[in-house]
């Protein structure tokens, strides 16, 4: 194999640009240059990258992780094996095995006054939320990256009914299709500014909820009028538990707010904005001892059917995301979600 | 002096092939250009050129990408301005565009004295305006329409524009900050304020000439997140004749009013842009003005949740929404 070795390479005039015509150049250090290089390890004034079309960019034989500049789109994407994705890949999902229903606010899960769920029991076709008297929806979250957007109740009349998806005595649902709850997660990202924070209340009957299949016979989550996270049900041992976090978040603010409920660990464990929020120690093995209840969200359940009967609480705010997940969460799986969808709201 | 290998061609000795540096680097003072780069480990030893707010560049090709330590952001130049690199971007839906007028872009309005406002949905709707109504330099993305007096004008069509039902306006705006008078956003010329803000106050409604009069769809001009600074804000207004909602009205994708009510439909096009008309095609002669448009598209239909984030997308990454 033949080497050539030399100090520096130079165009035969002396300045100007020498030509690789026939062949790359792999480099086994690094390259320095004050004009534009591609190479392994690159110093350099700018990084220009190649200019497509919706129309022109290649469609296959790509590397995946190629990125291009979309001129059509004004955007940066890159391939990822199948298509080229926005490089703002925004994470609309839930990292769970065992979920019983999720709903997302972006644009694409609602229709009309329907908020599809994104994921649901496997043995319903779906845990849609009717929405009823007009909640208004909103396409975009102020201030966050525009891939969610979500649900404004009035706290009067306004309020949701949860398709098929039930739990208590003889239900349907849960884990072992027996309408009880033994290991699960409550989440919501919410805004409100109902009522007057107070870091002392107690569990109070206002402002509910954002999920409810019944305090007094399944469960309820939601937010108190002092503003603080709150959780009530009725297990195998006793009714309702009526436990609340530390934090005030009723302040007009985006927050996520979260509760792990685990039989195996005896307790009711709170967190705010992916932070421990207080936890409330517990014995039970299931929730969902009570009669069997169908759900509301932006309302208290007394439902024994699809849209059946209501406590006419209602809630007053906004709800972007919204899920009951069957499985044991920690605390870094907590933060972890917090901490993948928080820039949707701007955070 | 190091020695120096001085040729215009550097091939591999069987003639194609990667020629390899397989026991150092390489400085270049000039430019590199491949055909195709795989970067091993990007994030390790990728380090892009410095700069700041006042030292980057002022218009480099489209693509090119910095690190900008003022922001500690790296930026990426879309054409028009530098935006984070993850910034995402889109376009406006183009089914259904009925009228497609944007004050910074030369195709639909050229800049020297013109009085047309192009229209760029292939329709042909072009409007009349008096060139004093256009601010800036034509084809810059700061560029808009003032139709705020007399001098200014609005934007006339010699008819109405043919729609009804199932509407939507697309608009880059900001309303007139004035409650001396009504603010006009298009006009019937035989009836109808499809889109108004009621004089005395600041609700945002629709004005039905039919017998109801104004309709308030309970947003209120003073209470929109871009009233206090006057920024520019895109601003959506969805029709539909089953009612449900008949008027919905978005600023930068949040819902800040609707109407139920079948007297706020939709149910003829409008003549005027900007204003009342006051009965003629003389865009000096006109009343309640709305105030600065620097886009507005109209389509005859209602466009999807999905397609509101679009607009959203397209005009911020476009630039649309600079101050």
């Amino acid at each position: 194999m033949s080497t050539l070795k030399a100090d520096e390479i130079a165009n035969q005039a002396g300045s100007g640009d020498v030509n690789f015509p026939n062949g790359g150049a792999t480099f086994g250090g690094n390259v320095t240059t004050t004009g534009t290089l591609n190479a392994n390890a690159i110093t350099a004034n700018s990084i220009t990258l190649g200019s497509y079309t919706d129309l022109t960019r290649p469609t296959s034989g790509n590397v995946i992780g190629t990125i291009i500049w979309n001129t059509t789109q004004t955007e940066v994407q890159v391939w990822d094996g199948t298509q080229w994705a926005p490089l703002n890949n925004p994470y609309t999902d839930v990292d769970a095995t065992s979920v019983e229903v999720f709903w997302d606010g972006a644009a694409d899960q609602v229709d009309g006054n329907v908020w599809k769920s994104k994921r649901s029991h496997p043995n319903v076709s779906n845990a849609n939320c009717t929405m009823v008297n007009n909640p208004s929806y909103s396409p975009v979250v102020p201030g966050g990256d525009g891939s969610i957007g979500y649900w404004s109740f009035n706290g009067s009349n306004q309020y949701g009914w949860i398709n098929d998806l039930n739990y208590g005595s003889s239900g349907s649902h849960g884990p072992q299709n027996n309408g009880r709850l033994y290991e699960f997660v409550c989440i919501c990202w919410f805004r409100t500014s109902y009522g007057s924070a107070n870091s002392g209340g107690s569990y109070d009957f206002d402002n509910w909820s954002w999920f409810d299949w019944d305090r007094s016979e399944a469960i309820g989550w939601n937010i108190g009028a002092h503003g603080k996270l709150q959780f009530a049900g009725d297990s195998n041992v006793t009714c309702c538990y009526d436990v609340t976090g530390n934090t005030t978040l009723n302040d007009g603010q985006w927050h996520f707010g979260a509760v792990v409920v685990s039989a195996s660990n005896g307790y009711i464990k709170f967190y705010a904005d992916g932070q421990p929020d207080g936890t409330r120690n517990n014995s039970f093995s299931y929730f969902g001892q009570g009669s069997r209840r169908w759900g509301f969200i932006g309302d208290g359940s007394e439902a024994s059917s699809n849209n059946g009967g209501r406590n006419g609480i209602y809630y007053d705010g906004d709800i972007a995301q919204l899920g009951l997940i069957s499985e044991f969460w920690d605390d870094a799986k907590v933060l972890d979600h917090y901490t993948r969808t928080k820039s949707r709201f701007g955070i | 002096m190091a020695s120096r290998l001085q040729v215009n061609n550097i091939i591999k000795e069987s003639g194609s092939g990667d020629v390899a540096f397989a026991y150092g680097g390489a400085i270049f003072n000039g430019n590199l250009t491949v055909q195709n780069a795989t970067f091993d480990n990007i994030s390790s030893v990728l380090s892009l050129g410095q700069y700041t707010n006042a030292t980057r560049p002022a218009n480099p090709t489209q693509g090119t990408i910095i690190y900008n330590v003022s922001v500690g952001q790296v930026q990426i130049w879309n054409g028009d301005r530098w935006v984070l690199l993850d910034t995402k971007g889109g376009t406006l839906p183009e089914v259904g565009q009925v009228v497609h007028l944007d004050a910074t872009k030369t195709s639909s309005y050229s800049g020297g004295a013109s009085t047309i406002w192009t229209d760029l949905s292939g329709n042909g709707n072009n409007f009349s305006i008096d060139a004093n109504a256009h601010q800036g330099t034509a084809g810059s993305k700061l560029a808009y329409m003032a139709f705020i007096n007399d001098t200014n004008g609005c934007a006339k069509n010699s008819g109405d524009i043919s729609l009804d039902n199932e509407v939507t306006y697309v608009v880059v705006t900001r309303i007139l900050n004035s409650t001396s008078t009504w603010r006009t956003l298009t006009r019937s010329y035989s009836a109808d304020h499809h889109v108004i803000v009621q004089s005395g106050a600041w609700n945002i409604g629709m004005y039905d000439n039919n017998g109801s009069g104004f309709i308030d769809s309970g947003a209120n001009q003073n209470g929109l997140s871009n009233y206090i600074s006057n920024s520019w804000a895109t601003m959506i207004w969805r029709f539909s004749n089953t009612d449900n909602p008949t008027y919905e009205m978005f600023v930068n994708g949040e819902k800040v009013g609707e109407i139920r009510n079948s007297n706020a439909r939709y149910n003829r096009g409008f003549g005027s842009i900007g204003a009342y008309h006051d009965g003629n095609t003389n865009p000096n002669s006109s009343s309640q003005y709305w105030g600065d448009i620097r886009l507005f598209v109209a389509y005859n239909r209602r466009i999807t949740n999905d397609e509101i984030v679009q607009c959203q997308y397209a005009t911020e990454s476009q630039g649309y929404l600079q101050n």
